[in-house]
């Protein structure tokens, strides 16, 4: 069982629409998958087209146990769930900081769950606080979409530099570039000169596509209305990479 | 969750009125092969579990409600027999402590055809998948029947509930019948149509030949189903199924005393025991043979190859054993003296009544057997100290199971839950006695390999006898631990307790049903 976590602190990177259609492809494959929806905007969930119930809030998600059995949804896809996030999520890392071991309560909570899934993915919030540090400690695999330009790369080099600081495992942290636009000759050279360097990149990149942004109009994985689209074979080759240097070993 | 339902027309017209709360969509209809599979004395069904196979895929579902427990691909290049060729996952866990070590064998084919139907939420959300089905069985086009199956969506569980008020306030009829009952037909099996447990109905007023050759006959039987099996070798147990009914018949011919001609007697029981020998070297090698991955860990890594070597050789001598009680099976031998013994047995049970001869009611003789039995096993019991030799124990365990068997034989004239306590205490004893017997039989067969196989000029076999003998080592320290424990057991049993219920039970004056 693996759990993987899309993170960025920036926004708008294609954390979300990765997640979502890395969890697919799994869920695809026959691997049972479980999305975790942990942004309080709700993108996930609403691409999925499920709501949380009304009393899911903090409170309820930090104390693990049933309170996450219960409110896990299926997708409308064969092996493919969702724990759906809720407007007050907004409020974990405040939650966090009243338990004792503050920053693996998240661990603490997947524990439970592990033995039903094959892969586990976080859909993780555009910022650092302790809900991040919780991921970090919980995951297995920290995956950073970054944006092809100088600022986008230094932002995932102050990552690694946070992970030594606080002695976590460098190790897990990957990263792709996401929402590439080959006219752009910023991106063509950032992907050309960094990407070859750093064992940390994982060889596939994702293409910027307006298909992709119609998720939220169609509220289906990208493979379901656009299966032939530059995007859709670039998150296949983005998934079989990671299956083969992620989830096997 | 499935509902019986008469026909098509009946599924339509819930769907309507489903439609007139919900948005429906209109799915693909589908066409599916589903294969059944269960042990052959159905295990699975007995813990109210189904399996099937559709394409690749294995689902176990419980049998009443219709819930999926687990699901599974499983390539056809590996044919899942044993719960141990399962890949690791719910499936596998559930199956090992169901299946033990019996093998799945394919019950019946059915062609399913579904329209299929999502119900949806006021998000276009998927809340439940509602199919309407027809089910065939494959080889048998006669026997069909119509469903509606309801398969819930995970965390909609209010909306599921709602749904299913709706369709039974419709007033229609939902029928929930077992599906491979309502499937089979003629000579198919049905579930619950094989078990290895003895249950002879007896009448307490029977004369004692009569309860007698009932309880023959029925062995008999059992030996029958379970040749074809054995031939088969789909799995170990058909053979000890076997073997325990020749057991079971041997120990009858002595334990129920003056039924037949003293001649007789001696025939049949010299019969019964070739019978039983013709497979012995079998069954021990079967075994061992599942044994094999215990004692592998019981060893260090190094060592483990000289013991793959010894399971190569066990395993090449148990495919000629096998050959040779084959040829037994199938031999002129077996099938004479099987037609004998029930002719012998019809001729028994017609024999008019002459004084003197064994026409004494079933029930007062029962109980005289077995408290005669029960009172040995006790004394035996007693007799044995700290220092008494392990010959002893050996005895007892199979007094023990004596007295068992005639418990089991003569079950149906005593009140169930009573009679089930005293075999459950009795079993407790077995169980014990049964364990030391265990690691006796390990360490002897590491013993015989050790004599037989090893040539002492051979470059390997200084290291294989060194792995042997540390293991026989292990086996024998369990086996003295095993020992310490016996004579608070063995308290346990002869408990006043225990001894006043078999006395009430047994006695001249017991209680009787």
């Amino acid at each position: 069982m693996t759990i993987i976590a899309f993170y960025n602190i920036k926004g708008g990177v294609g954390k979300t629409s990765t997640a979502v259609n890395i969890s697919y492809l799994s869920s695809r494959e026959n691997l049972r998958t479980l999305l975790i929806d942990l942004d309080p905007q709700g993108s996930a969930s609403f691409y999925f087209r499920i709501r949380p119930r009304k009393n899911f809030k903090t409170n309820k998600f930090l104390q693990g146990g049933q309170s996450i059995e219960n409110n896990i949804r299926g997708t409308d896809y064969p092996h493919l769930d969702l724990l759906p996030s809720h407007i007050s999520f907004g409020k974990l890392d405040i939650g966090l900081h009243k338990f004792k071991q503050s920053k693996s309560r998240l661990k603490t909570i997947l524990q439970p769950i592990r033995r039903e899934y094959d892969v586990i993915v976080m859909d993780c919030p555009p910022n650092i606080t302790l809900l991040s540090e919780n991921v970090f400690r919980a995951a297995d695999a920290v995956i950073v979409p970054t944006i092809p330009t100088p600022l986008s790369i230094m932002t995932y080099k102050k990552l690694m530099k946070f992970f030594k600081r606080q002695q976590l495992d460098d190790s897990k942290i990957f990263t792709f570039f996401s929402m590439v636009e080959q006219r752009k000759t910023i991106h063509k050279e950032s992907v050309q000169t960094i990407g070859k360097k750093d064992p940390h990149f994982l060889k596939s990149t994702i293409p910027y596509s307006a298909e992709v942004e119609k998720m939220g109009v169609y509220r289906e994985p990208l493979f379901r209305y656009s299966p032939r689209s530059f995007a859709a074979i670039a998150y296949e080759g983005l998934w079989q990479e990671i299956n083969s240097r992620i989830l096997k070993s | 969750m499935e509902f019986i339902i008469e026909n098509k027309t009946a599924g339509q017209k819930l769907i309507r009125i489903l439609s007139k709360t919900y948005s429906i969509k209109r799915d693909r209809s589908t066409q599916r092969e589903q294969s059944y599979f269960d042990t052959f004395d159905w295990r699975l069904h007995a813990r109210d579990l189904v399996l099937y196979r559709a394409n690749d895929v294995f689902s176990l579902e419980n049998n009443r409600s219709g819930i999926r427990l687990a699901e599974q691909v499983i390539s056809p290049e590996k044919p899942l027999r044993f719960w141990w060729d399962c890949p690791s996952g719910p499936l596998r866990e559930i199956l090992s402590q169901a299946l033990d070590v019996r093998a799945l064998i394919h019950i019946v084919d059915l062609k399913l055809s579904n329209q299929n139907i999502s119900i949806l939420n006021k998000d276009q959300k998927t809340i439940l998948r509602f199919s309407l089905e027809s089910v065939t069985n494959a080889h048998n086009p006669d026997k069909q029947f119509h469903r509606i199956v309801l398969n819930p969506v995970r965390g909609y569980r209010k909306e599921f509930t709602e749904i299913k008020k709706i369709l039974i306030d419709t007033g229609q009829r939902f029928e929930k019948r077992d599906l491979i009952e309502s499937i089979q037909s003629g000579s198919d099996r049905i579930p619950g149509d094989y078990t290895s447990k003895i249950s002879v109905q007896l009448n307490p007023d029977w004369p004692l030949l009569k309860s007698t050759t009932s309880i023959f006959k029925y062995l008999l039987n059992v030996m029958r189903n379970n040749e074809d099996g054995i031939k088969q070798d789909i799995d170990t147990e058909f053979l000890h199924d076997f073997r325990v009914s020749v057991r079971r018949t041997r120990s009858a011919l002595t334990q129920i005393k003056t039924i037949f001609q003293p001649e007789d007697e001696l025939y049949w029981k010299k019969y019964f025991s070739v019978l039983g020998k013709a497979s012995n070297r079998l069954r021990d090698l079967d075994v061992y043979l599942l044994r094999k991955n215990q004692l592998k860990d019981k060893l260090p890594d190094k060592l483990r190859p000289e013991l793959d070597r010894f399971f190569r050789s066990l395993k090449s001598e148990r495919r000629k054993e096998f050959k040779k009680f084959i040829r037994f099976l199938e031999g002129k031998t077996f099938h004479t003296m099987k037609t004998g013994w029930e002719d012998f047995l019809d001729t028994q049970e017609n024999i008019k009544l002459r004084p003197g001869s064994p026409s004494s009611a079933t029930l007062p003789k029962a109980k005289e057997f077995i408290l005669k039995k029960y009172l040995q096993v006790l004394r035996r019991g007693d007799r044995i100290e700290e220092s008494s030799p392990d010959k002893d124990l050996h005895q007892l365990r199979i007094e023990c199971k004596k007295l068992r068997y005639l418990l089991e034989f003569f079950f149906s004239l005593f009140p169930p839950d009573e009679i089930k306590s005293l075999i459950s205490r009795l079993k407790k004893l077995q169980d014990h006695l049964g364990l030391f017997n265990d690691l006796s039989m390990q360490q002897f067969q590491l013993i015989e390999f050790l004599e037989n196989k090893i040539a002492p000029t051979d470059k390997n076999s200084l290291k294989t006898a060194g792995s042997i003998g540390g293991l026989i080592t292990l086996l024998n320290s369990e086996q003295r631990e095993v020992r310490g424990d016996f004579s608070s057991r063995f308290r346990e049993f002869s408990s006043r307790k225990n001894r006043d219920l078999f006395q009430n039970m047994f006695g001249p004056s017991g209680v009787s049903s």
